[in-house]
């Protein structure tokens, strides 16, 4: 598992500090940093028009996407979650509709004090607006 | 169909409003059980959504 592990931070290029308290306060400050993270994309993307986008913009933005979905996955998986994580984000390629519910459901935990809701938020809202990308057919299946 | 199913056929599968209820809630099950049981790698997966957050910003900062 240690090497597993390893592995990710190598790909991902994330480094985790070691003991329990700088782990305990790193999470804090990396979910944190989750909020505000989510509240710029949602602003990034209320200020951008994809209709008015040259292809090759079109093209960059759909390909960060990917590319965001791969990265999570990759460490996702490492990280055991690959089962359920890589097959929703998956799954939610296919549909807006359950990529809409899959939120609302989520955010319904974070009544329940998840705390761990935000993150689950975050790569759902990954899933979510490729989804909207794809509906709008402004980007390619790839 | 149970979550084992949906996981098995992958991709494009269609699911229904509950099957998207309890795969999600797993989704959800399997973050919490993970920042309990190994914090680190936790730690890792949260750092690593900001990461591709900060980097899907950045493209989107220069359209």
């Amino acid at each position: 598992m240690s090497e597993d592990i390893n592995k990710a931070k190598d790909e991902s290029g994330v480094e985790t500090p070691e003991s329990p308290e700088e782990i305990e306060a790193a999470v804090e400050e990396a979910e944190a940093e989750l909020g505000d993270q989510m509240e710029e994309l949602e602003g990034n993307l209320q200020s951008i028009n994809i209709d008015e986008l040259p292809k090759e913009d079109r093209e960059s933005v759909w390909a960060a996407f990917m590319q965001a979905k791969d990265d999570i996955n990759a460490v996702a998986g490492t990280a055991m979650l690959g089962g359920v994580s890589l097959t929703l984000l998956g799954i939610l390629q296919g549909g807006i509709d359950k990529s809409e519910a899959a939120i609302q459901t989520l955010q319904g935990f974070s009544a329940g004090g998840v705390a761990s809701t935000a993150v689950g938020v975050a790569i759902l809202a990954i899933g979510h607006t490729m989804n909207k990308f794809k509906r709008d057919q402004k980007f390619s299946n790839t | 169909m149970d979550v084992k199913t949906i996981l098995d056929k992958g991709e494009g599968v269609e699911l229904s409003q509950d099957e998207m209820l309890e795969l999600t809630t797993t989704f959800m099950s399997e973050l919490e059980a993970l920042k309990e049981s190994n914090p680190a790698q936790y730690l890792t997966l949260v750092k690593q959504v900001n990461k591709s957050l900060k980097e899907l910003n950045s493209t989107l900062r220069k359209v």
